[in-house]
């Protein structure tokens, strides 16, 4: 092949331009971190990172989610776990004033007592969180009971989703905590109110009914503040699954985007190598074109 | 005596032949940078009386070589036009740096979903309308990206055009020269001139050449078009533009036009094709991506019960067709407005707590919305025909401007300047005119000396 001027100039602008890209690419990366800078260097890849990114993305909803459900829930369990102790109490105050050692005198003062727990367990019933009725479901600005202690609040209360394709309830309705007249059942106030009619009476066998109900009240508080804790228990159970799925898509992303420093410097250094390699043969193709010209 | 002349006669014929291979082979020497030169080369032979003549300069050009060139021109042109026309879409379609569509849509949904575990939260409302104008800002930044390409595209395509009309011209007059130039007279230089023009065309443009016996070339388009023939150029105009597709017309020299129906090739060819065929596609997928969004978004919400009571409220500004979607995206201003308008309960009798419509809005992530396609996988169509397109050009750039310097390397190699071999050729022409001029001289002694015997 004759070897030209023309030829070896082109040659050598070519080959001088194509190291220094190489170069440039690798020191890009060192620089950056990055494996690539833009989605049409891979598409391929891009696309898998932005799937990685998607999936970190969904998972930090996710754990949104949880952290409001369970502020939430951790407020109805305080609350619950009052409402638990109150009917305690008056089931034991109601199994003393049946003694016979109990006079009018002494039940007519448990009287007043059974009124005071009552006036507290009514206000648990219309608790209040950030400005919402805690136990009125979606409809959060109406009290959940009213003076005579009729429920007017929502039995179905709202879902949030916590995981892919699965949600969970993000409430309790006083039903579920104070019972549900509609089911059958005396409502927790309504047994306190009989208690306390039973000993202004100086009726055992009333106070016994009531003691009874007492108890039903006291087993339907304890399975909501069961169902709470349970709750609360797969809030937690959930949240970590979404961090362990947080920390794998984070791992594959960085897989995916970060440069294997090791390789680009290794790289870099090659391409370096081999720019001065070819601006050094320029140089000396140069030097002989010149001792050509001088022939 | 007639002897002697005869010797000073030859003498003289060779010192003209040496001296016309000196001036040849300086003229190499002095072209040895010029571009597209080719070299030439005197031919000396011995005529019948004995005495050297030279054949006329012969020029080292390889017609194959030539239409190798023209072929690598044309398609590295291609890809680079179509790569050059791509690259203004790609930063409203990136999503690498968490800025682009992909992440606005999971902070839209995100928003929705914070809200949707507190309707009446004041807070999340502002929030949720922030993340909404966030989202509709994306799109927009996304579509106009895609339209200042294709604007841009038109315009490299209107002055590509231009440039490929003037070098048509060009060529033409050159070949009106070239017809009335003799060879010994400088008709090389003017084809090589023209070739010249010719690889600038191929970059421009596919052209397939016929080479003539008088030196003229014959020039047509893709699909056989006659653009120049003979010293008469043809003129192309470019059709189309704004919405509606490019196209070429020729004008011919008598008037008549014709509608170029092949694709030009070239970068001409890369910039339309980027531009009505890659850059449209995109453009129209997010564009049906954008008016899904919006209806959905808009049926859900509109029958939805706002805090106030009220209802029929748009989430998003209504879009009447999806053609220019994208771009159009924004909130409802009543939204904007007053974020309380925004519709949380499906049931307006359990206000303010429900939030039956947030939800039914959040299910759209991963409901077919967009012609059997989510919306977000709609999107990645709409990003990937670009990047893809774009992946493709530059990896075919690179094949095509390796073989171009492929086939350059051998035309340089064939028809280039080797100063080497012009110092050798200069010198062997340089001692043979010394040793023509002495016999000269001799020839000339020996006729004073017979002049004084006289």
């Amino acid at each position: 092949m004759r070897v030209t001027e023309a030829l070896v100039y082109n040659r050598m602008g070519r080959n001088n331009t194509l190291s220094r890209q190489r170069l440039d690419k690798t020191s890009l990366q060192l620089m950056t971190g990055r494996s690539i800078e833009r989605p049409s260097d891979d598409p391929l890849l891009a696309s898998r990172i932005e799937q990685a990114n998607r999936g970190m993305r969904r998972t930090d909803r996710f754990r949104e989610n949880i952290a409001q459900t369970d502020t939430h829930y951790r407020n109805l369990e305080s609350t619950v776990a009052t409402v638990v102790d109150q009917l305690s109490e008056l089931s034991e105050l109601a199994i003393s004033m049946v003694s016979g050692a109990m006079n009018a005198d002494n039940k007519s003062y448990a009287a007043e007592q059974v009124t005071n727990i009552l006036q507290s367990m009514r206000a648990l019933g219309n608790m209040k969180y950030d400005g919402k009725y805690i136990f009125s479901g979606r409809l959060e600005t109406t009290p959940a009971y009213d003076d005579l202690g009729n429920y007017q609040g929502d039995a179905i209360g709202r879902t949030t989703e916590v995981t892919d394709g699965y949600s969970i309830q993000t409430d309790m309705s006083g039903l579920e905590v104070f019972g549900d007249p509609g089911a059958g059942a005396t409502t927790a106030f309504q047994a306190a109110e009989n208690l306390r009619t039973g000993l202004l009476a100086n009726d055992n066998t009333q106070i016994l009914a009531a003691l009874d109900e007492l108890q039903a009240a006291h087993k339907t508080a304890t399975g909501a503040w069961s169902v709470i804790g349970y709750r609360l228990s797969e809030l937690q159970q959930y949240d970590g699954i979404n961090d362990d799925q947080k920390i794998n898509y984070a791992e594959q992303e960085a897989d995916l985007v970060g440069a294997d420093y090791a390789k680009a410097a290794s790289e870099m250094q090659f391409a370096e190598t081999v720019y001065q390699a070819s601006l050094a043969t320029s140089s000396r193709l140069m030097e002989i074109l010149k001792m050509e010209a001088r022939l | 005596m007639d002897s002697i002349k005869s010797l000073m006669g030859g003498a003289a014929n060779a010192i003209g032949a040496h001296k016309a291979s000196l001036a040849l082979t300086s003229k190499n020497i002095a072209n040895a940078n010029t571009e597209g030169y080719t070299r030439q080369r005197i031919t000396l032979m011995s005529s019948t009386l004995g005495n050297v003549t030279t054949r006329r300069a012969s020029s080292f050009r390889s017609a194959t070589i030539q239409r190798a060139i023209l072929g690598a021109q044309q398609s590295y042109g291609y890809q680079s036009g179509r790569l050059q026309s791509l690259q203004l879409a790609e930063p409203g379609l990136n999503d690498l740096d968490g800025s682009g569509v992909s992440a606005a849509l999971d902070n839209f949904f995100s928003a929705l979903s914070a809200l949707s575990n507190d309707p009446s939260d004041v807070n999340s409302r502002q929030s949720l309308l922030a993340q909404a104008q966030a989202l509709a800002g994306a799109v927009n930044v996304a579509a106009k990206g895609i339209e200042s390409a294709r604007n841009a595209a038109e315009q490299d395509a209107s002055l590509t055009v231009t440039a490929v009309n003037q070098i048509v011209l060009d060529i033409a007059a050159l070949n009106g020269q070239i017809d009335k130039t003799p060879v010994e007279m400088g008709q090389a230089e003017l084809i090589d001139q023209r070739d010249v023009l010719l690889n600038d065309l191929a970059q421009y443009m596919e052209v397939n050449t016929l080479d003539q016996d008088d030196g003229t070339v014959l020039v047509y388009a893709a699909g056989g078009q006659p653009l120049i023939l003979g010293d008469d150029a043809s003129q192309m105009t470019l059709t189309g533009g704004g919405n509606a597709a490019l196209g070429l017309a020729i004008q011919k020299p008598d008037g008549g036009v014709i509608t170029m129906s092949d694709p030009p090739g070239g970068s001409l060819g890369g910039i339309i094709e980027a531009r009505d065929d890659t850059l449209r596609t995109s453009l129209d997928e997010l564009d049906q991506m954008a008016f899904s969004l919006a209806s959905q978004v808009n049926t859900i919400h509109s029958a939805g019960t706002a805090l106030d009571g009220t209802t029929g409220h748009n989430f998003f500004a209504p879009l009447a067709t999806a053609a220019g979607a994208a771009e159009a995206l924004s909130v409802d201003d009543g939204i904007k407005s007053d974020p309380l308008l925004i519709a949380s309960a499906g049931d307006p009798t359990l206000l303010p707590g429900d939030n039956q419509v947030l939800k039914d809005i959040i299910a759209l992530q991963s409901t077919a919305v967009v012609g059997g396609k989510t919306l977000y996988e709609s999107y990645d169509i709409a990003s990937s025909t670009v990047t893809l397109a774009m992946n493709d050009a530059s990896s075919q750039m690179r094949a095509s401007q390796a073989r171009l310097s492929e086939v350059t390397a051998m035309r340089d190699s064939r028809s280039a300047v080797s100063i080497a071999e012009e110092m050798v050729e200069l010198n062997a022409s340089e001692r043979a005119f010394d040793a023509v001029s002495r016999v000269f001289d001799t020839a000339d002694k020996l006729y004073d000396t017979l002049l004084q015997m006289v």
